[in-house]
C-alpha cells in the first residue's frame, strides 16, 4: 500500500446504510440517533487503545523504515495516556491568571459609576479632605497666616514700595500744613499701607481745596497736586464773615473784612445759595463799583444793592442785571447817584421809584407832607429834587 | 421539559438585556485555548443604496476586546478541574475587558465535547381555523414527540427546519398559510446535563452571566460555511483541540450535529509518545513541521526536537520531518475515518450538494485538505471564519471559527422551540388552580 493509492476503507467501518428516499430535506436522523446510542463504548475503547506506537509501527511500514530504526515504542506510556498529558501540561508556561478579588476589583474598577468616582469625585475627595486636615488645627491655620503676614511684610516693604516724601503742590501754606497733618501714616511707609483713597477724600473734604491729585512717584514720593478754591467774595453771616468762591462754596472764615478788602460783601437769607448771581450784577454793576458797600439778599429771591451811605437799589427777582444797567444809565445820564436819594426801586421793571432823602425830602416838602414819588408814563424816572 | 423551556427562555431575555445594555462576550472554552471576545452592539448599520446591508448583515456588532489564553483543566471539549478552567476564564475575561476598556456582564458560551446527540422530531396538528397563526406554530412544535434522551441529558438547541401545510412541503414559515394539516420538523441537540452545569458553575464562579449557549460545531459551521453552502447542503468540521465536531447545514438549518472525542491534542500526545519530549515541545514540533504527506524531501529535513532534560545527548537529538510526519498522519486519518463513520451515518451522501468544510486549530496541518479529500469527498475545501468587524488579525485564523460563530449567533440567533409561546394547553393545571384558590382566599 502507497501513499499515493486511495485510502482503504477500513475493516472496523460498518457497510454503509442502504440509500433510502430522501422524503424531505431534512435527513432521517434515526439512523444517527441509533448509532449514537451504540458506538460510545466502543468509539472511546477506540480511542485509548489505538496507541501512538501502533500508529507508529503502521506508519514505518508505510515509509519503508526499518522497525529498529524507530525510537523505542512507548508502549508503556499507553497507560499513562491522560495523566502524562496533564502532567506535560504543568509544565507549559501560563498566563497569570487573575485572584478572584483581583477580578473583581477589576471589575468593579471598569463599572461606569466607579469609573467616573475615580476621576472626578476622588480627586476632589483628597484635595478637600488633605486641606481640611491640615486646617483643621487652630495652631497650623496660624502658622500659615503667620508665614503668609511675613511674606507679604517682606515684599511691601521693600525698598522699592516705599514712600519717603509727601510732596505739594499748589497749595498756600495753611493747606499744606492741614494736607500734612492728615497724612495717615508717618514716612517713610509703605506705598500698600498708605490708604490713598482715604487720603484723597479727606484732603478734598476740606473747603478751601477744589480738587486734589495723588500720586505716588517712582523714587518713593507721594504727590499731592492741590488746585484751592479761590475767594470771590465775602459773606456777612452773622458775626461771622466769611469768604466764598464763585459757586458759593465755602473757602476760609475772615477774622476782619480789613484783610481782603478787594472782595465785596454780600449778606441776607439764602446769600450764599445764589452767589453766581451776585457775581453777575457785581460784574454789572463795576462802573459804580466804588460807591458800592455789598449786597443784601432779600427774602431769599432779590438782590439789594447797598450803597455807601446806606442807599439802596432795589433789584427785581427776574431780570436783575437789565435794572442795574438802567441804574447804571441813569447816574451816567442824571448822575442820579451823587443825589439826595435814600432808595431806587427797580422791583416793578415799569415803574422804577426813586425815594428821596430826608434833607431833599424836606426841600421838596417843608409842610412835611407826606413823601410821594413821581412816576411817569414811560420809562424815565423824574428826579425832583434839582 | 417546562423548566427547560424556561430556562432557554430566560437566557434569551438575558441576552435581549445584554444587546440593549450594548455589550456581550463571547466565550469559547475549548481544549487548548479560552477565546473571549468583547462585543459592542450599536444598532443596525443604515441601509445602503443597493438594499444590501453591509457586511452581509453583520454590522450591527463590533468586536473592542479579544483575548485568548491557553487552556487549562479542559479535556475533550468538557470541564475536567473547574479551578482551573475557571482561571482560565478568569484571565481571558480580564485581558478582554482590558482591551475593550468596558465591564462585561452577560457572556455567550459554546461546548464543544459533552457528546452531542442530534434528534429529528416531527409533529402534526390540525389546524382549527383553516389558516396556520403564530399560536399554531408554537402548538405543532409542541406536538412533536420527544424521544427519551435518557438521564442526565439536556437540549441545547430545539431548531424547527422544516414547515409543511397538507402536501406542500420545505416552508419556512407557515404563518398564513391556508390548510388543514400543519406538520414540522425539528432538529433537537441534546447535551451531557454534567458538562453543561459544569460550564455554568465556571461562568458564575466569574461573576458573568450567561445569556446564551450553543453547540460549538452549530457556530462554527455558522461562520465558515458560506451561505451557498448553507443554502446547498454541506458539512463543518470543526477540528479542535479535544473534540472534532460535525454540523450538517442545509437550507440554512442545521440538520445534524455530532462530536469525535479526538483532536489535535491527540495529535500532540502522540508526538510527545513518540518523540519523547514534552507536550510544550511536540506542540511547537507540531506547529512548526507537521504535515501529513511526506516527500522525499522530507526525509532529508531534519528536525531538531530538542529537550531540557539536561542530557546533551538526548536534548540534541534530530529526527526528519518524514518520520514526524509518519506520527502525525495516522491519528490524523483516525480522525478523519471517525467523521467519515458519522457523516456515513448520518446519511450525508443523500443530500444534493455535499460540500465539507474543515475548520477549527486542528484544520492548519498543512496538506490536511488533500488528505480529507480521499477519506471525506472531492469537494473538500478548508474554511476560515466569517470577516466580522473589528476583529484582531490575531483572532482570524481556523482555529476561532466558533468564536466568530458566537458572535454571528449572538447577533441573529436562529428560531428555536422556545422562541415560540407555548400553548395555553400546556400550562399545567396547576398553576390555573392556584390562581382560582387565590381569589377564594382573597374575596
Amino acid at each position: 500500500m502507497s501513499t499515493l493509492s486511495a485510502p482503504e476503507r477500513p475493516a472496523w467501518r460498518a457497510p454503509k446504510p442502504a440509500a433510502r428516499a430522501w422524503p424531505t430535506f431534512v435527513l432521517r436522523l434515526k439512523a444517527g440517533a441509533a448509532r449514537a446510542a451504540e458506538p460510545e463504548l466502543t468509539r472511546a475503547a477506540r480511542t485509548t487503545s489505538d496507541a501512538p506506537g501502533d500508529a507508529m509501527l503502521r506508519t514505518m511500514t508505510l515509509l519503508k523504515r526499518p522497525v529498529a530504526a524507530l525510537p523505542k515504542p512507548a508502549v508503556a506510556q499507553t497507560k499513562a495516556h491522560s495523566s502524562a498529558q496533564t502532567s506535560a501540561r504543568t509544565q507549559v508556561p501560563r498566563d497569570r491568571a487573575p485572584s478572584r478579588l483581583a477580578y473583581r476589583i477589576e471589575r468593579l474598577r471598569l463599572t461606569p459609576t466607579v469609573r467616573i468616582f475615580l476621576r472626578y469625585g476622588l480627586p476632589v475627595l483628597l484635595v478637600a479632605a488633605v486641606t481640611g486636615g491640615i486646617l483643621a488645627s487652630a495652631d497650623r491655620r496660624a502658622a500659615i497666616m503667620g508665614q503668609v503676614t511675613t511674606l507679604r511684610d517682606v515684599v511691601e516693604n521693600r525698598p522699592e514700595f516705599m514712600v519717603r516724601l509727601l510732596e505739594i503742590d499748589g497749595a498756600s501754606p495753611p493747606v499744606a500744613d492741614a494736607v500734612r497733618a492728615m497724612m495717615p501714616a508717618t514716612l517713610p511707609v509703605s506705598s500698600f499701607k498708605i490708604d490713598l483713597a482715604g487720603f484723597h477724600d479727606a484732603i478734598a473734604r476740606m473747603d478751601a481745596v477744589e480738587t486734589v491729585m495723588l500720586k505716588v512717584r517712582s523714587g518713593g514720593v507721594l504727590t499731592a497736586t492741590v488746585v484751592e478754591r479761590k475767594p470771590t467774595v465775602l459773606w456777612r453771616n452773622g458775626n461771622s464773615l466769611e469768604m466764598l468762591d464763585a459757586t458759593g462754596h465755602r473757602v476760609a472764615t475772615l477774622l476782619e473784612r480789613a484783610a481782603r478788602p478787594d472782595l465785596p460783601v454780600i449778606a441776607g437769607e439764602g446769600a450764599e445759595a445764589a452767589v453766581p448771581e451776585a457775581m453777575a450784577i457785581l460784574s454789572a454793576a463795576r462802573p459804580i463799583l466804588s460807591k458800592v458797600r455789598g449786597l443784601v439778599r432779600v427774602g431769599d429771591r432779590r438782590w439789594d444793592i447797598v450803597l455807601d451811605g446806606d442807599r439802596r437799589i432795589l433789584l427785581p427777582q427776574d431780570r436783575p442785571i437789565p435794572a442795574v444797567e438802567e441804574a447804571i444809565a441813569l447816574d451816567k445820564s442824571q448822575d442820579l447817584l451823587s443825589r439826595d436819594i435814600a432808595q431806587i426801586d427797580f422791583r416793578n421793571a415799569d415803574r422804577p421809584t426813586l425815594r428821596l432823602g430826608a434833607a431833599a425830602m424836606a426841600a421838596e416838602h417843608p409842610d412835611g407832607a407826606s413823601p410821594t414819588t413821581a412816576s411817569p408814563g414811560d420809562s424815565q424816572p423824574k428826579v425832583e429834587d434839582q | 421539559m417546562t423548566d427547560l423551556y424556561q430556562m432557554q427562555r430566560a437566557m434569551r431575555n438575558m441576552r435581549r438585556a445584554a444587546m440593549q445594555r450594548g455589550v456581550v462576550a463571547i466565550l469559547d472554552v475549548g481544549t487548548s485555548k479560552v477565546a473571549c471576545l468583547v462585543l459592542r452592539f450599536d444598532g443596525e448599520a443604515p441601509p445602503r443604496e443597493d438594499g444590501l446591508g453591509s457586511m452581509a448583515g453583520q454590522s450591527q456588532f463590533r468586536v473592542i476586546g479579544a483575548a485568548t489564553t491557553q487552556s487549562r483543566g479542559v479535556r475533550f471539549g468538557e470541564i475536567d478541574a473547574i479551578p482551573e478552567t475557571e482561571r482560565a476564564i478568569r484571565t481571558a475575561v480580564q485581558a478582554a475587558q482590558k482591551m475593550a476598556d468596558v465591564r462585561v456582564d452577560h457572556v455567550i458560551a459554546c461546548l464543544s465535547g459533552a457528546r452531542p446527540k442530534s434528534y429529528g422530531l416531527a409533529g402534526e396538528i390540525t389546524l382549527a381555523q383553516g389558516r396556520a397563526s403564530e399560536g399554531d406554530v408554537g402548538r405543532v412544535l409542541a406536538a412533536c414527540d420527544v424521544p427519551d434522551f435518557g438521564e442526565g441529558r439536556e437540549v441545547l438547541h430545539a431548531h424547527p427546519v422544516n414547515f409543511a401545510i397538507d402536501h406542500r412541503s420545505g416552508l419556512s414559515d407557515p404563518r398564513g398559510h391556508v390548510g388543514n394539516r400543519l406538520a414540522a420538523d425539528m432538529h433537537l441537540v441534546t447535551i451531557d446535563m454534567t458538562a453543561l452545569q459544569n460550564l455554568l458553575y465556571c461562568i458564575k464562579r466569574c461573576d458573568l452571566e450567561l445569556a446564551g449557549i450553543a453547540s460549538s460545531a452549530y457556530v462554527s459551521g455558522v461562520a465558515a460555511l458560506v451561505e451557498d453552502e448553507q443554502e446547498l447542503g454541506s458539512a463543518c468540521i470543526d477540528m479542535g483541540g479535544g473534540a472534532t465536531g460535525l454540523s450538517i447545514f442545509i437550507k440554512k438549518h442545521m440538520i445534524f450535529t455530532d462530536a469525535v472525542r479526538l483532536g489535535g491534542e491527540h495529535v500532540t500526545a502522540d508526538i510527545a509518545k513518540g518523540l519523547r519530549v514534552s507536550t510544550a515541545n511536540a506542540e511547537r514540533i507540531k506547529t512548526m513541521h507537521g504535515g501529513v504527506y511526506a516527500t522525499g524531501m522530507d526525509d532529508r529535513e531534519m528536525i531538531e526536537i530538542g529537550g531540557d532534560s539536561g542530557d546533551w545527548e538526548h536534548d540534541r537529538r534530530l529526527v526528519s520531518r518524514a518520520e514526524l510526519i509518519g506520527i502525525m498522519r495516522p491519528r490524523v486519518e483516525e480522525i478523519l475515518e471517525e467523521t467519515r463513520a458519522m457523516l456515513d451515518a448520518a446519511g450525508f451522501d443523500q443530500l444534493p450538494s455535499q460540500q465539507i468544510v474543515l475548520t477549527g486549530g486542528a484544520s492548519l496541518i498543512p496538506g490536511l485538505d488533500g488528505l480529507a479529500a480521499r477519506i471525506l469527498g472531492q469537494s473538500v475545501r478548508l474554511g476560515r471564519p466569517l470577516r466580522v468587524q473589528g476583529l484582531p488579525q490575531a483572532a482570524t485564523g481556523a482555529a476561532f471559527s466558533s468564536a466568530v460563530g458566537l458572535c454571528l449567533f449572538a447577533a441573529h440567533p436562529q428560531d428555536e422551540w422556545w422562541d415560540f409561546e407555548i400553548p395555553a394547553e400546556r400550562y399545567p393545571a396547576r398553576s390555573l388552580r392556584r390562581a382560582v384558590r387565590w381569589f377564594k382566599d382573597n374575596w
